[in-house]
């Protein structure tokens, strides 16, 4: 199998191919790139991109009104099948990054089943309890194949190492960085599309009122299920990037903490747009974490950000008014004519 | 047949420390009608400054619980103030809630509550960062006898306290007054604030007397372990959530059955399946119960307080 | 609107071309095949505050012959909080004994660390190895064991179980 789809893809990649080579010599002929800061800022840069993705899928469910605290589930379970597809199928990474985001797609429609017509907070509890019987789970899966160097696959509690599909494509860190940025700004634009169809509108509108979006015509069961689908896709896809990237992943990875951070840098960053939850992995990874600014009290000042936010702008930093004001000031900076800007009244009190 | 009783009564001595690890977090739900994810990292910061004390003050045991409790107190206070207080039915939110609908305020102070809990978990690491930590021992040097099954006589004392604990508190709320005045206001805000009961006032007492018991339900845990690692807070708001919902969230009484239950069903799972199983099954049990099709909505899950 | 059309489109190809296309010889030496791999030994000890830690690694080739004149960048991070803790990546230097390098890590604090070792010459390889970095408790160093299978499985109370 994995010989017909690389002969399909070395025929696709006759053009690509040259193109693709030109850009990985500038990449890794760009100074410092070798030096302990570039592997430092390049990894970090990385990390950051991975749980963007991760942020988002919680986002999404932010976006239709559920928090769920079982992301970093879906995000263990990509990872865990993509690392089984390129690792012991040898299958190319794009193929691995697309099961492994369809599995987590699979599964997280299959639990938001039951899930998704409890009340907010039940559903909320029930993630976490399936973020944790994932775990759970997975600690307890041995699968191994024999390999060339010892058996390769999932190892129970000790994790899967040897996920060596980077290091034997000679795919060096900083284009595996370049290739999770595309992924990552393929799928913001994917999001700032959806946001101009019904869809996209149709899901705040959940998020805001089921009752007045059914009375809409909406299907709100659908809709819901739908955006559950994909928000674990999203976790999925981020979770086999990371594997890939670090080559080795154990179920310890995956736990709430992760799921958490994901939730609460959606909420800090804001629920306005798709760059919402990339703002709040910023702050976080970039500012409080990599700068290194008052080390070991990173949580205290990120959770209290996260809960003065809620309390006096609980729709983040981003917010739809927000969002609204910047994208009138854009408009009107394109087109250039003195229009007056329409900015919306400030948003009402919920009733 | 002796096994499957020794694993029987093991599991309903663990069941005690799940009851009264519960307690608190059913309190806080049947008083406010709000879930408490800080719950877990304040009996944390509260063992850990325990801990301190006896490592670093040599402080006595007496010492040790009374600052365990008040420390869970104070920090309690925080976190109502900071996640709580605001966001009851008769008060509104500033802007569009983050989800808003009949429970968005509830999901807000979790969500708030969720914030907290990073904060806390990170102060108590940053207090004692040792992985493992000492904390003060009453732990029994040797086992009972029952003929030919063995009960370890700590936990059938903790087991004891929980109990007692539980239908001390249950037989409080529906005999006083102000357990009266408490399960009044968890029922009707408005109608209890109408009638001129001071509902803040009561509710954060409440809110305080949960975290109080999360304290003595975290000394009497760790006391058997005698140590207490980070991981403490997430086991206490994990299997003190298991327990609650298991008996009914609001329901005193609910809580010790369902921490019984909780104990027998994790004992058999090891014994079947393995310390792995044994997680496996707590967690798929409170999801089964979370989802179970012969649940019609969670309305009996959302009830008020009641003994 | 048809700009942003144009981008996303330009965006999915470029993608789809760098994941589909073979990867031919690129800039960094072959890797090295499964059952070349060097053959890797690391002993860590913490000292300090922070904790800092020591690595030593020693490298040899299948047939046993050290392996001499690799770039290695050494790196940790928290299993539990795989992306936070982010700890700056170290060059390791050679030792001047054959096959045997040396870094020094900063780490933030105490429990487990999966410490990365990046090989990059002449053999590409990335191994790492689940370390316990615990308290010296008054010496002034201590060796960082192997994460045992039981230092992850929770006992009742958590402890136990890494974080």
């Amino acid at each position: 199998m994995s010989d017909r789809i690389h002969s399909a893809s070395a025929a696709a990649s006759g053009v690509n191919g040259t193109l693709a080579q030109a850009m990985r010599d500038a990449l890794c002929h760009l100074p410092g790139v070798g030096s302990a800061a570039g592997v430092h800022a390049v990894g970090l840069a990385s990390d950051m991109a991975i749980m963007s993705l991760l942020a988002l899928s919680a986002y999404l469910m932010l976006l239709v009104g559920r928090v769920s605290f079982g992301q970093q589930a879906f995000f263990g379970l990509g990872a865990y099948a993509s690392g089984v597809m390129s690792a012991m199928f040898h299958a190319p990474l794009g193929l691995a990054l697309a099961a492994g985001a369809a599995f987590g797609a699979l599964c997280s429609w299959l639990i938001a089943l039951p899930t998704l017509r409890l009340s907010g907070l039940h559903y909320a509890v029930a993630t976490l309890a399936f973020g944790e019987m994932a775990r759970v789970g997975l600690s307890a899966w041995h699968w191994q194949i024999p390999g060339e160097d010892g058996p390769v696959g999932p190892a129970g509690i000790d994790g899967f190492r040897d996920i060596r599909w980077l290091l034997e494509n000679n795919v060096a860190p900083i284009e595996y960085l370049v290739l999770t940025l595309l992924v990552l700004l393929f799928v913001l634009g994917l999001l700032m599309q959806t946001e101009r169809l019904r869809l996209g509108v149709g899901l705040r509108m959940i998020g805001q009122d089921d009752t007045l979006a059914a009375a809409q015509g909406i299907a709100v069961e659908r809709v819901r299920l739908f955006a559950a689908a994909i928000s674990g896709g999203l976790a999925a896809l981020g979770g086999g990037l990371y594997a890939h990237r670090t080559t080795y992943i154990e179920p310890a990875v995956f736990d709430p903490m992760l799921g958490v951070h994901a939730v609460g840098y959606a909420l800090l960053g804001g629920l306005g747009t798709a760059f919402g939850p990339l703002l709040g992995v910023a702050l976080d990874l970039g500012l409080l974490d990599a700068s290194r600014l008052l080390p070991g009290w990173r949580m205290v000042i990120f959770g209290g950000l996260v809960a003065l936010f809620l309390r006096w702008r609980p729709r983040g930093l981003l917010d739809e008014a927000l969002v609204h004001r910047l994208a009138s000031h854009w408009r009107h900076l394109r087109s250039g004519r003195r229009t007056p800007s329409v900015s919306l009244p400030a948003t009402r009190r919920t009733p | 047949m002796t096994a499957w009783v020794q694993t029987t009564i093991d599991g309903l001595l663990d069941g005690g420390s799940y009851a009264m690890v519960g307690l608190g977090l059913s309190l806080t739900f049947g008083s406010l009608r709000r879930l408490n994810l800080a719950y877990g990292a304040t009996a944390m910061l509260a063992a850990y400054i325990g801990a301190w004390l006896h490592a670093r003050a040599q402080a006595p045991i007496w010492l040790v619980v009374i600052a365990m409790v008040l420390s869970a107190t104070v920090i309690g206070w925080y976190v109502e103030r900071l996640c709580f207080a605001g966001t009851h039915e008769n008060g509104s939110l500033p802007q569009a809630a983050p989800v808003a609908g009949t429970d968005g305020r509830e999901v807000v102070a979790l969500a708030s509550s969720f914030a907290v809990w990073m904060q806390l978990e990170q102060l108590a690491v940053n207090l004692l960062p040792r992985h493992l930590n000492p904390f003060p021992s009453l732990a029994a040097s040797s086992e009972w006898t029952l003929g030919e099954l063995l009960i370890r006589p700590d936990r059938l004392l903790v087991m004891v306290l929980a109990a007692a604990l539980t239908l001390g508190l249950a037989a409080w709320l529906e005999r006083s007054r102000t357990g009266l005045a408490w399960r009044a206001a968890a029922d009707h805000r408005t109608a209890a604030h109408l009638v001129g009961m001071p509902v803040a006032r009561l509710q954060t007492l409440a809110f305080s007397a949960a975290c109080a018991l999360s304290g003595v339900a975290a000394f009497a845990v760790l006391s058997i372990d005698a140590q207490v690692t980070p991981m403490f807070g997430m086991w206490v708001l994990l299997k003190g959530l298991v327990a609650a919902m298991l008996g009914g969230l609001g329901s005193i009484r609910g809580v010790l059955w369902g921490g019984l239950l909780l104990g027998v069903v994790e004992a058999h799972a090891q014994t079947l399946l393995g310390a792995q199983g044994r997680e496996f099954a707590t967690y798929a049990l409170l999801f089964v119960v979370l989802t179970g099709p012969w649940w019609r909505g969670d309305r009996a899950w959302s009830g008020g307080l009641r003994a | 609107m048809r700009f942003e059309r144009h981008l996303l489109v330009a965006l999915s190809v470029l993608t789809m071309a760098m994941i589909s296309s073979k990867w031919p010889n690129a800039h960094a030496q072959s890797a090295s095949s499964q059952s070349a791999r060097p053959r890797l030994e690391l002993q860590c000890q913490s000292f300090g505050k922070g904790p800092m830690l020591e690595c030593l690694i020693e490298l040899a080739n299948r047939d046993g012959t050290p392996l001499d004149g690799a770039q290695i960048m050494l790196s940790a991070l928290m299993p539990s909080m795989p992306m936070a803790h982010t700890i700056k990546p170290v060059k390791a230097a050679a030792t001047g004994k054959p096959g045997q390098y040396k870094g020094t890590l900063e780490l933030e604090m105490l429990g487990a660390w999966a410490v990365d070792v990046d090989i990059n010459g002449p053999v590409r390889d990335k191994r790492s190895r689940t370390l316990m970095v615990s308290d010296c408790e008054g010496k002034p160093r201590c060796a960082a064991s192997l994460a045992q299978a039981t230092d992850r499985v929770p006992t009742p109370t958590g402890a136990g179980h890494r974080h």
